[in-house]
């Protein structure tokens, strides 16, 4: 295998869309080329990155002006489809009422051996589609033998320029050595409506007695449901266990569950870091050189750009330590709330919908028997004209 | 026990307007995640979502299944962005958010060295993995926001994208390659083996 098509195929590897031959050749090309697991490397990296992004929601303000639109859409909708209801209803029935009878004329002739030639298939309305969002994302392990970079530093000199406290246990992390794997979860949850504070206060009791913590709580309550809304942090090793007791506080709606290898990450994060003090130590000695106002202007910005990105990527650190030791439950109880309407409306609204699905049924029916009929037509023709024939024939 | 997509499809056919006001619930904020993500600017993510449900209380009368009620979505929604996008692009060519970021920089010096809060830090790199996704061309960051964002399976991202497997296939590894550049260029990754391209952005 070329490279070229190697790298072709890195992004379906990665997704573990490719055909088992095309897998096994490429992991052959992987395994004696460097420059394409580097790459791999990378494109892992990246897509890490763009996983990683928060969630985005909607602007509450937003999404409740929408909503009002789309209920004065329906509303007019509704009123329109009544008055035109009427008229086109009788007039759609009185042909209906012909249509049927021809079609029926026509299944009792050809049913027999339509039920012979095809057999009909009832469509069933397909599962929920919260099945299809349970995906388990699990972002490969980096391979082993990545930690060997991490042999611990000398103090690096910079240290006794920059003497700041605060940084001193990050540079220490690389000492202790391990995978490092942020652990997620995003669960919704939908609740009785009558149970749901009372599940709230098990959702804290639960993560307490894990050794964790609740991060951030919200609320809303709508016109038809109440959310709330928690973001759970727990130790890294409780995580599956709590998840489980979490989820039968209800019905799942959603969940997704995802490790993230940040190991390479690590590795990166604090060689950049070394090589940023670096760069901050020299232009802390070319300050002392300089001699303009303008020159030591120049300096001192880059200077602050360096440091900028030390802070940044300090930062980093410390944020990838805290989400690894502890994980993150992102939980969504919600509790439908029974309006005024919904409530009586039901076994109405039942009974329509069976209703419905007979008349569906029906025209299903109907347009399988008019295909036939249509396909059948230069069979009725001849008949037709063979009895025309015959009786002109018998008339003179 | 919650009704799934479909079910709520067919009680809107049948009338039910507070089934079609539940699948508004349950999928405004990824349709708004998605047409901001695009388009890149809250207002106009938020009159695409308006737009989409319109359309779709429309559509979805005539909806027969052929795909799932979440690709159907995605489509109306990506449809909308991409035609947004290209009234933009025939109007007048802003540089979108890179424009004005020089301010910014300089004023976080100033008071940067304090002490950064990790919630800072954290939106800081969200900010700048997002930057990088808004430098990719409209296609190639479509197809990445549908799958690495999303979660779309590739059968999904083609009915969505309206475009055969493979196309979806190559168009991904593409994006995926580019965005690696980008963010090798904005040092959010190593420096490997970089592409010597026409740098766009010199700092
Ligand atoms: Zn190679």
């Amino acid at each position: 295998m070329t490279c070229d098509r190697a790298r072709e195929l890195l992004s379906g590897y990665l997704d573990g869309e490719l055909d088992p031959a095309e897998r096994q050749e490429l992991e052959r090309h992987l395994a004696e080329c460097p420059g394409c697991s580097e790459e791999l490397k990378a494109l892992r990296k990246t897509v890490d990155l763009v996983r990683a992004l928060p969630r985005v929601g909607m602007p509450a303000a937003a999404a409740d002006k929408v909503r009002d639109r789309l209920r004065n859409e329906l509303r007019g909708r509704n009123v329109l489809r009544k008055l035109s209801g009427w008229w086109a209803g009788a007039r759609l029935a009185s042909r209906a009422a012909v249509a049927v009878v021809v079609v029926l004329l026509v299944a009792v002739g050809f049913g027999t051996v339509y039920s012979l030639i095809a057999q009909p298939k009832m469509e069933v309305a397909g599962e929920p589609a919260g099945i299809e969002e349970m995906r388990l994302r699990q972002t490969g392990a980096e391979p082993a033998g990545k930690g060997d970079e991490a042999v611990p530093q000398q103090a690096s000199p910079s240290a006794s320029v920059f003497p700041d406290a605060r940084r001193r246990p990050v540079t220490g992390y690389s000492t202790l050595f391990e995978q490092k794997i942020i652990k997620t979860a995003e669960l919704e949850l939908e609740v009785d409506p009558a149970r749901i504070d009372e599940a709230q206060r098990q959702v804290v009791a639960l993560v307490e007695g894990a050794g964790g913590f609740v991060q951030d709580f919200s609320t809303w309550t709508g016109e038809d449901r109440k959310e709330i809304s928690v973001v759970l942090r727990v130790p890294a090793e409780r995580f599956g266990d709590l998840l489980a007791r979490l989820e039968e506080l209800g019905t799942t709606k959603f969940k997704r569950v995802s490790g993230q290898d940040v190991t390479g990450e690590y590795v990166d994060v604090e060689a950049r870091l070394r090589a940023l003090r670096q760069q901050e130590e020299r232009l802390l000695q070319i300050l002392t050189m300089v001699k303009t106002v303008d020159e030591v202007l120049k300096v001192e910005m880059e200077l602050g750009r360096i440091r900028q990105e030390i802070e940044m990527w300090t930062g980093r650190l410390r944020m990838l330590d805290n989400l690894v030791e502890l994980s993150t439950i992102r939980l969504k109880l919600i509790a439908a709330l029974p309006g005024p309407l919904t409530e009586g409306s039901d076994l109405l609204r039942r009974l329509w919908q069976a209703f419905l699905a007979t008349v569906r049924y029906l025209g299903r029916l109907g347009v399988r028997l008019l295909v036939f009929l249509a396909g059948a037509l230069p069979v009725i023709i001849l008949v037709v004209a063979a009895w025309g024939g015959y009786r002109y024939w018998r008339r003179r | 026990m919650p009704l799934s997509d479909e079910n709520l499809v067919l009680r809107f056919q049948a009338g039910d307007q507070d089934a079609f006001e539940e699948l508004f619930l349950r999928y405004r904020d990824k349709a708004y995640a998605l047409a901001l993500r695009m388009l890149r600017h809250p207002d106009m993510a938020a009159d695409v979502v308006q737009e989409t449900f319109l359309r779709l209380c429309k559509g979805l009368r005539r909806f027969r299944g052929e795909a799932s009620f979440s690709t159907y979505l995605y489509r109306v929604v990506s449809n909308l962005c991409m035609d947004e996008i290209r009234r933009r692009q025939r109007g007048q060519q802003v540089s979108m958010s890179v424009s004005g970021e020089e301010g910014g920089r300089q004023r976080e010096i100033a008071g940067g060295l304090s002490d950064p809060e990790e919630e800072l830090v954290r939106k800081e790199y969200a900010r700048r993995v997002e930057e990088a996704l808004g430098r990719l061309p409209e296609d190639y960051r479509l197809a990445v926001v549908l799958r690495d964002v999303h979660g779309l399976s590739y059968e999904e991202m083609a009915a969505v994208m309206q475009c055969p497997l493979g196309t979806v296939k190559s168009r991904l590894s593409r994006a995926r390659g580019m965005l690696r550049d980008i963010l090798t260029e904005m040092e959010l990754l190593p420096p490997g083996h970089v592409k010597t391209g026409e740098g766009r952005e010199t700092r």
